[in-house]
């Protein structure tokens, strides 16, 4: 029902008061006497209070891409522990020498160690800004996710022990990957679940602290060979 | 059912495709019922949170999953709201202090939301004849002049965009 032929595409109009004077009265009149048009009067009738209730410059709030990884970033993380007992993140306080040494063999390896139904899918050297291995990451699939494996030693630890680690994913978008604090001496080891699968991503880096949204400066990053 | 595979989801795609039909619409919701948009972002975090970890105890025959999404959205709302009310008000402070004027807040919230979404998905051309002659008061003669459009072209334009509005808020299940 959209009102008869010849007034139909005045009752729009009419519902929205925006008719000239004289045509407002003569459509009144028309509406009197026509139950098509009567009838789509009404079906429009409540538009205008309905409009009220917005602002003409309202627009739609739009999703930051960042929030949908941030719930499945928790998703992950909550499954990832319901699955297993939690593990305590481990410290080791090892002397540099033997460090980097552990490093070289864990890039080699592509077994996880204690990594049960875990399979490796990826590791990479870590390198510094000024060009020196400062660690290792191995990879595996968990669900929803990926599993991060990160050892480092030397770890610039004078402005702060506390780091983070992303994975930037292959259309340039950074996957928070969680923090971590390296030791004294800059060693450090953590096992941390990003929610991105395996292949989605080939660079991990480590940073400061985030601060403000951003991420915080650049410590090392590594691109992963699958 | 998308909620009820939830508790078995290992691989995330049933939360992720949960999140790309209803989290649009729930942080329209809450960024108009709160005004900020990080607290908006915070409530879509933790409603999702609340979905999987109760998925296992939705019963579709008590209420829609889009029903029950808005529930605990509304209920984080309140509670955002009651801890706005709750920190020592400052004069310029509108924090809203009863249950029944937070209940209207979000009424209001939800519908000014609902009409915003519904004039979004109008075509640019039918949006701009309601934008001209409801929010700008103009007659039809007016807009034909303003926007060089031939009168009658603007009189059924603008009946059938009141038509495609109508439409869209049936879609919407909002009450006439």
């Amino acid at each position: 029902m959209t009102g008869c032929r010849s007034h139909r595409d005045l009752i729009g109009p009419y519902v929205l008061g925006a008719l000239e004077p004289a045509e407002m009265d003569e459509m009144t009149r028309h509406l009197a006497g026509c139950d098509r048009c009567a009838a789509e009067r009404r079906r429009l009738g409540s538009l205008p209070a309905l409009l009220d209730s917005a602002q003409a410059d309202d627009t739609i709030a739009t999703l930051s891409p960042q929030l949908e990884d941030a719930v499945l970033d928790r998703f992950v993380r909550e499954r990832a522990q319901a699955a297993r007992p939690r593990r305590r993140w481990r410290r080791f306080a090892i002397p540099a020498a033997a460090a980097l040494t552990v490093a070289v063999v864990a890039v080699l390896a592509l077994v996880l160690p204690g990594g049960g139904d875990q399979r490796a899918y990826a590791s990479a050297e870590l390198w510094s800004t000024s060009g020196r291995v400062l660690g290792n990451a191995s990879v595996a699939e968990v669900a929803g996710g990926t599993h991060v494996q990160l050892r480092a030693h030397d770890l610039p630890v004078g402005h702060g022990t506390a780091f983070e680690l992303w994975c930037v994913r292959t259309d340039g978008r950074w996957i928070n990957g969680g923090s971590f604090n390296a030791g004294a001496d800059g060693s450090a080891s953590a096992q941390l679940t990003v929610a991105v699968r395996p292949g989605e991503y080939h660079v991990v880096v480590v940073t400061r602290p985030s601060a403000g949204g951003k991420h915080g400066p650049e410590v090392m990053r590594g691109k992963l060979a699958y | 059912m998308l909620v009820e595979r939830l508790p078995r989801d290992r691989s995330g795609d049933e939360l992720r495709e949960l999140y790309r039909r209803y989290a649009g619409e729930l942080f329209g919701f809450a960024t108009s019922a709160l005004g900020d948009r990080e607290q908006a972002e915070e409530i879509v975090q933790d409603v999702f949170a609340q979905l999987w970890r109760h998925a296992g105890e939705y019963d579709q025959r008590r209420a829609s999953v889009r029903t029950w999404l808005y529930a605990i959205a509304r209920n984080r709302i309140v509670d955002a709201h009651r801890r706005a009310a709750a920190r020592p008000q400052r004069a310029e402070d509108d924090s809203l202090d009863s249950a029944a004027e937070i209940d209207v807040a979000l009424d209001q919230a939800v519908l000014r939301w609902q009409i915003t979404a519904a004039l979004a998905r109008l075509s640019p051309a039918h949006r701009e004849v309601i934008r001209l002659a409801h929010y700008g008061g103009l007659t039809m003669r007016e807009i034909a002049e303003r926007t060089g459009i031939p009168l009658g072209t603007v009189k059924s334009r603008t009946s059938y965009a009141l038509r495609s509005l109508r439409l869209i808020l049936d879609e919407m299940e909002v009450e006439p």
